[in-house]
This record gives structure tokens, sequence and C-alpha cells, in this order.
């Protein structure tokens, strides 16, 4: 089939426009058209119901950041007292603990009973509820609050890990008699322990429940370990549990990590 | 004048005076296009409206067309395509190749007879057409569209559209020139008779 040229084209259809125009057909009224906006309306209703419940939207090109950079930012939110009292918390505990025996009594040592609880009261602090800067930038920020706060107790567990372990190294470098072995797994296992039932349960109960269960915990623990000294059960016994109560605190950041990445994709699907 | 992308935009916004704006300016084209497609003012009406909701669930998901005038005829020739497809147009058209006649509410019975009489003639002329070139045509002279407008509401390249579009005007001029020499010869016949 031969293109034609646009000349040939144009001059075909001005010869035969007056015999096409006389094909015409009745134009509607106002009240038809009115009419047919009438029976449009409630579908259309549907958009601005739409756009006034979801005025959120998200840049789709900005890539969500990874739990490292968020816990990276977060942790620029603490302030410089926050780190200098961390510090000078584990300074003291660290001396305290070598000024005589690092065992407060029996067989329970200063830093198995404090660093839990040094968790706990840090991370009720991070929680900032009354803050009202922090509560503004969680509530404009595109993440769920969950995630702040998960991040938060990551970096507080990483504080207590790192400081502890400076302080038992110290202890070790200045006494002879001190197994450091042994010393890391009573405070570790108990504070991945805590640490790991705050957040699993932060994700389904709610932080307070989580707060007061890992307190429980924490007290349920210091009771059994007294227990267990006065019942003279054997040292490998309690370094197997300690070990299984860290594994334990372990899979329970993980399953609170799951639980987390879950929803991510559950809140991008919808909003996909 | 306000362009249509910019009424669709506020449309999605939900805005009501682009929502009725929009329908005013394109109910009667639209209307117009699908009865000269379906030859049925009460489907055309149909048609109509639903082209208009077709529109507003594309905004309800947050998705405009980038080319609104062609988006809408493309999804009105589409819905007359699926219709005469339908098991329900074969079972109502009976007509075959007779042209159906249409209510016409002009005023005297002289112009409603010299009225239907070009219409017939200007109809049966596009019957002889394929559909694609009657609806190439109907674009074309009735609706004002660009040659480019219509390549993309018939989703087709533009040299095709001018190729399709230039061989159905020589057959619709064929046929009408034949319809009046037959038409003079048969008034000559009368005279003389």
């Amino acid at each position: 089939m031969r293109e034609p040229t646009d000349l040939e084209l144009e001059g075909l259809e001005q010869e035969l426009r007056l015999p096409l125009s006389r094909y015409i057909t009745r134009s509607p009224k106002t009240e038809e058209t009115k009419a047919l906006i009438g029976r449009l309306q409630a579908e259309f209703n549907l958009i601005g119901s739409e756009t006034q419940s979801f005025q959120l939207t998200f840049n789709e090109k900005i890539r969500r950041p990874s739990l490292l950079k968020q816990v990276l930012s977060q942790a620029q939110t603490y302030q410089k007292a926050f780190w200098v009292v961390s510090i000078i918390v584990f300074a003291m505990l660290t001396l305290m603990s070598g000024a005589a025996s690092p065992f407060l009594f029996d067989d329970i040592d200063l830093f198995s009973v404090s660093v839990p609880i040094f968790l706990l009261s840090s991370f009720a602090y991070s929680y900032r509820s009354w803050n009202r800067e922090m509560r503004m930038v969680e509530s404009i920020t595109p993440f769920p609050p969950a995630v702040l706060l998960l991040s938060r107790l990551m970096i507080l567990i990483a504080l207590n890990i790192v400081l502890g372990f400076i302080g038992s190294l110290y202890l070790k470098l200045t006494s002879q008699s001190f197994h450091l072995l042994p010393f890391l797994m009573h405070w570790l296992a108990l504070l991945l322990f805590i640490g790991g039932l705050l957040a699993y349960l932060m994700f389904r109960l709610g932080l307070f429940a989580g707060m007061i269960v890992s307190v429980l915990a924490w007290g349920g623990w210091i009771s059994m370990k007294e227990w267990f000294f006065t019942g003279n059960l054997s040292k490998n016994w309690v370094f197997g549990m300690e070990a299984i109560l860290m594994l334990m605190g372990s899979l329970l950041l993980i399953l609170a990590f799951r639980r987390l990445a879950l929803k991510q994709v559950e809140v991008e699907g919808k909003l996909g | 004048m306000i362009t249509d992308e910019k009424l669709v935009e506020l449309m999605a916004k939900g805005d009501q005076a682009a929502f009725e704006a929009f329908v005013h300016r394109y109910h009667g084209p639209l209307l117009g296009y699908l009865e000269r497609m379906l030859q049925d003012s009460e489907k055309a009406e149909d048609f109509v409206q639903e082209t208009f909701l077709r529109l507003i669930r594309q905004l309800q998901q947050k998705k405009i067309p980038e080319q609104i005038r062609p988006w809408l005829y493309r999804v009105a020739s589409n819905l007359c395509k699926d219709y005469w497809r339908s098991s329900s147009f074969r079972s109502e058209y009976h007509c075959g190749d007779e042209v159906p006649d249409q209510k016409d509410t002009s005023p005297t019975i002289i112009e409603i007879y010299e009225r239907q009489e070009t219409r017939k003639e200007v109809l049966q002329s596009l019957h002889q057409l394929s559909e694609l070139e009657r609806q190439i045509i109907l674009l074309r002279f009735y609706q004002d569209l660009k040659l480019q407008e219509i390549a993309e509401v018939m989703e087709m390249p533009l040299g095709t559209v001018k190729s399709k579009l230039f061989h159905a005007l020589k057959k619709l001029k064929s046929y009408l020139v034949k319809e009046k020499k037959f038409k003079s010869v048969e008034s000559e016949g009368s005279y003389y008779a």
C-alpha cells in the first residue's frame, strides 16, 4: 500500500469535508450532562476521600536506609552527657569490683547485677516520650517507631558490651587471680538475654510490658543464681546454663529483627 | 483555556469544579463519536458513562494518562470493540447491511427527510469501509483529532494512519460519486417517465 503525500491527503480531505459534515448527531443537553455528572459523582467522591485519608506520599526513589545506618544516625541523637555518664558508671563498677572482690555475695558479681539494670534504665531514658522534639522526629519519620526503639536498644547493648569488656580487661590486668571467661559469661549472658527479651516483647506486647518482664527476668535469674550456688551446683552447670541464656538472648534478638523486617515488607507492600 | 491534562490533574486531587468542567467538555464529543460508531443512542450514552468511570478509576489508582484525549477515545473505541464481539450485540443486531434509522428532532418534515437522506447516504458510504477505516474517518472528521492523536488512539504508526485514511477517503469518494450519478440517472428517469 503506497503511502500518500501530505498534499494528496490534504486535498482529498478538503474534497470530502463538506459531504461528510452533513452527517450530524445530536448534542447532549445541559440537563443530560448534569445527570451524567450525578451518576459519576459517587465514584468521583472516592478520589476525594482517598486524597484526604492518604496525604503522606513518600518518594519511592529514596531507598530505605539499612538498620546499621539507622543505628548510626540514632547514636548521634544521644547527648554527650549520656556517654560521659555511661563511662563514669562503668568506671565506678570496675573500680568497685577491683577494690575488694568482683563478687557481691557468694558468686554473684557486681557486673551481673548492675549491667542488665543499667541497660534497662538507659533504655527507659532513651525512650524519651516526654521529649517534645523527639516526639516530633518520631511523628514525621517514615520509619515505624519500633525501628527507632530497636536501633536505640542495639546502641545500648553495644555500649554495655564495649564498656563491660574494657572493665573486665582492666580487672584481668590488675588482678592475677581473676578469671576472665567465667566473669564475662556471668554478665554478658544476662545482658544479652535481657536485651533480647526486651526487644522480642517490645514488638509483641509493647514497651512497658517488655520492661516489666525484663526486670522480673533479671530479678528471677539473680535469685536463681544465688540458689544455684547455695545448692552447690557445679560451676560447669552454671556455665552451661549461662551459655543457653546467651543463645536464647541472641535468638530473641534475631526474632525481633525478623519481625521488624516482615513488618517493613508488609508496609512497603501496602504503600506500593 | 485550561488544558485537559491540567483538568485531569486537578480531578486526581478531588477537585469538583475540574471534574464537572471535564465532563461538560467531553460529554458531547464522546457521545457523538460513540453514536456514530454504534448507531445506538442509548448504548452510546452508556458507553460515555463507562468511559468517564474508567478515567475516574484510573485516577483513584493515581495513574494519570499522559495524553487525555487519545486515551479517552481509545477507551471508548475498545468498549465498542468489546461490545461488537459480545453475544448480546450479535443477538440484538439483525439488520445486516441495512443502516438503522435514528431519531431526529429537527422541526419540519422536509428537513427531516433531507437530513435523513443525507445522513443515510453518508452512513451507507461509511459502511463500505472497514471498521478500522471508519474509526479513522470518524476521529478525523467528527472529533477533529490530529493524525498523531489518531495514531495514539489506534496504537499504530503515523504512516499507517495516513495511508489508511487516504485509502478510506478514496473509497468514500468513489462511492459518493457513484451514488450521485445513480441518483441523477434515477431522477432523470422519473422525469421522462
